[in-house]
């Protein structure tokens, strides 16, 4: 009980009753196919982007190479399914043990580097994936890509005739997204990952394990991302290199996470819930006009967020908020799990 | 007084052709306050950084007790009593008082509850129970060095160093850290300071180790080193020291 009291209070109760009033919105009002379909994009790109928050967010090291295992978590589902008939959900699970593993064996090697290395180190990755899937036809289907079979209105198979059932799906994976990303926050892990994004060298001079502890905040980031590949893939049906380890998934993923606030609680759902049904729009709306025009629009309108607030839209609540806080209480909804007062210096305070 | 915690065997350290520590020799006894000076550019932060692990020495041997450290990583070195504060505070600025001591702590204690309660009580210890949740940010400079300090008392260390913990402080905030110094040693902790101001270190150190060029040119009791000539010489050239050598 206290656990959930303290998750209520911290991440601000009312946010979460509003945001799922929100995301269910559509559902009560135009259950259409386009709304459903922009809202279900929504929360799978959201469980991803929380997922980058863990390692990037809260971390410092920024991955542009989410992609990998948001790829590799829908083409193992896809694969088994395909090829070897195996059940999806025995899939998805799959999917996460493959994205956890090749978590491990990327990041020993990956996250010696720094900064802005690290960063190009891990977007160069994600495109080998691509060359790679695209190579081997036999196994992913190479460029055409892999479609899963139709299997109608089965649910032990992870196939809805009813894509509402996708839109629940994805909202539970979102949830259970932030709440382990609030849980890694308030947890010894956060605090080292945060302490490391300051000054990793300042972390370890106080004996943090700075490359143990990266090492682990990139495994957990990337089991929401290989999830939510996998509940894409069931969603869409279909997979192929560009979708799965492109350069628009890798970029979208992080960039989520930077207009809605990297290293905030919220950041990921706010940049979800503002930039995807943005893209949809856009992408639908704009398809008359020259190949990629939507995609400079979108571009734009990133750009113009970033430029008014660079730390994104969570800090431009949070910097309103601060200059008056009430001392010894903690701000509704600020993520830091010991928000700040302000007391003079301690001689004055004894 | 019990035996040497530090020795410091042969220490050379080399950037490209520089020699910024070359072959120094030192130890510190248990509960001992060692004050290292020398002037711009002697190799004292170099070596500080040597023995916390930030630097790998070229040659030579550090230990602690019966451990090695040389040529192992800043964190294990911490873990194995080690601590430090940095010539320019290096806090987690975003992070409140708390936060960055309970980091230090979690890194030692079984739990994160038990680490609160370390930083609680480390907190206490320096008198800024009152500061908990204030972000380090917000804090004057003299607060920010008393964070750094409760940050490096929070591994439980065996050995402190302090790098220049009175720069840019006012002289009733340097008092302020001379108290906290002298009672953290007077309860047993072993201290290194590094420090410009030799009025402090005549005040607080039990013995002086001096530096220059990388090299160690003297060491002994505070006012016995103050009154060498080659100390004179190294920090107010060859003439000044040649006048102190001749009677008035």
């Amino acid at each position: 009980m206290n656990t959930v009291r303290r998750f209520l209070r911290s991440t601000g109760g009312l946010g979460i009753v509003v945001l799922v009033l929100v995301a269910s919105l559509p559902l009560w009002f135009i259950q259409t196919n386009f709304v459903l379909s922009v809202a279900t994009l929504t929360l799978i790109f959201m469980a991803a982007s929380l997922g980058w928050n863990v390692i990037s967010g809260f971390g410092g090291q920024i991955s542009f190479g989410h992609s990998i295992f948001f790829g590799l978590g829908a083409y193992t589902t896809a694969i088994l399914q395909v090829h070897y008939h195996l059940n999806a959900y025995l899939g998805v699970l799959c999917g996460v043990v493959v994205a956890v593993v090749l978590a491990v064996l990327l990041g020993a090697v990956t996250l010696r580097l720094r900064g802005i290395y690290f960063s190009l180190a891990t977007f160069a990755l994600t495109l080998v994936f691509a060359i790679l899937t695209g190579h081997y036809e036999g196994f992913t289907g190479g460029e055409v890509g892999l479609t899963l079979p139709l299997l109608g209105d089965a649910p032990g198979e992870f196939s809805f005739d009813n894509k509402v059932n996708f839109y629940w799906i994805a909202m539970v994976l979102a949830a259970l997204a932030f709440v382990a990303t609030w849980l890694v926050l308030r947890s010894r892990l956060g605090l080292q990952l945060r302490a490391i994004q300051a000054d990793q060298e300042a972390a370890q001079a106080s004996g943090v394990l700075a490359f143990r502890v990266k090492l682990t905040g990139l495994v957990i980031s990337a089991v929401p991302a290989a999830l939510a590949g996998s509940v894409y893939m069931q969603y869409i049906g279909f997979i192929d290199p560009d979708s799965a380890f492109g350069a628009t998934v890798a970029t979208q993923i992080a960039v989520i996470a930077f207009v809605g606030g990297a290293g905030k609680l919220w950041g990921p759902v706010v940049g979800a819930v503002i930039l995807v049904p943005l893209q949809q729009l856009l992408n639908s709306s704009l398809s008359a006009y020259p190949a990629g025009f939507n995609l400079v629009v979108y571009a734009l309108v990133v750009l113009v967020i970033l430029w008014i607030e660079p730390r994104g839209i969570m800090s431009m609540r949070i910097r309103r908020r601060r200059p008056r806080p009430p001392a010894g209480t903690a701000p509704p909804g600020d993520p830091d799990p010991e928000p700040a007062a302000t007391v003079p210096s301690s001689r004055e305070a004894g | 007084m019990p035996g040497p915690l530090l020795r410091v065997e042969g220490l050379t350290v080399r950037f490209g052709g520089l020699v910024a520590v070359n072959d120094v020799h030192f130890t510190v006894d248990e509960g001992e306050l060692l004050g290292i000076i020398g002037p711009n550019g002697a190799g004292k932060t170099t070596m500080f950084n040597a023995v916390a692990g930030a630097v790998r020495p070229t040659s030579g041997t550090i230990r602690i007790g019966d451990e090695l450290v040389s040529g192992k990583p800043p964190e294990r070195v911490a873990r194995l009593g080690i601590a430090r504060t940095f010539q320019s505070v290096r806090l987690f600025k975003a992070m409140t008082v708390s936060e960055n001591v309970t980091l230090s702590a979690s890194t030692v204690c079984p739990s994160m509850a038990a680490a609160r309660a370390r930083a609680d009580e480390v907190a206490e210890l320096l008198g800024m129970a009152a500061l908990q949740r204030v972000r380090v940010e917000e804090l004057p400079l003299a607060d920010q060095k008393k964070v750094e300090i409760a940050r490096a008392l929070a591994l439980r260390p065996r050995l402190l160093l302090l790098d220049e913990m009175m720069s840019g402080l006012n002289q009733a905030e340097t008092r302020d850290i001379i108290g906290v110094i002298k009672q953290l040693n007077g309860d047993g902790l072993t201290t290194i300071v590094i420090e410009h101001v030799l009025r402090v270190i005549m005040e607080l150190s039990h013995r002086v180790l001096v530096l220059d060029h990388g090299v160690r040119i003297a060491e002994g009791p505070p006012r016995e080193v103050m009154g060498d000539p080659r100390v004179v010489e190294a920090y107010l050239g060859r003439s000044a020291a040649k006048n102190l050598g001749e009677p008035a």
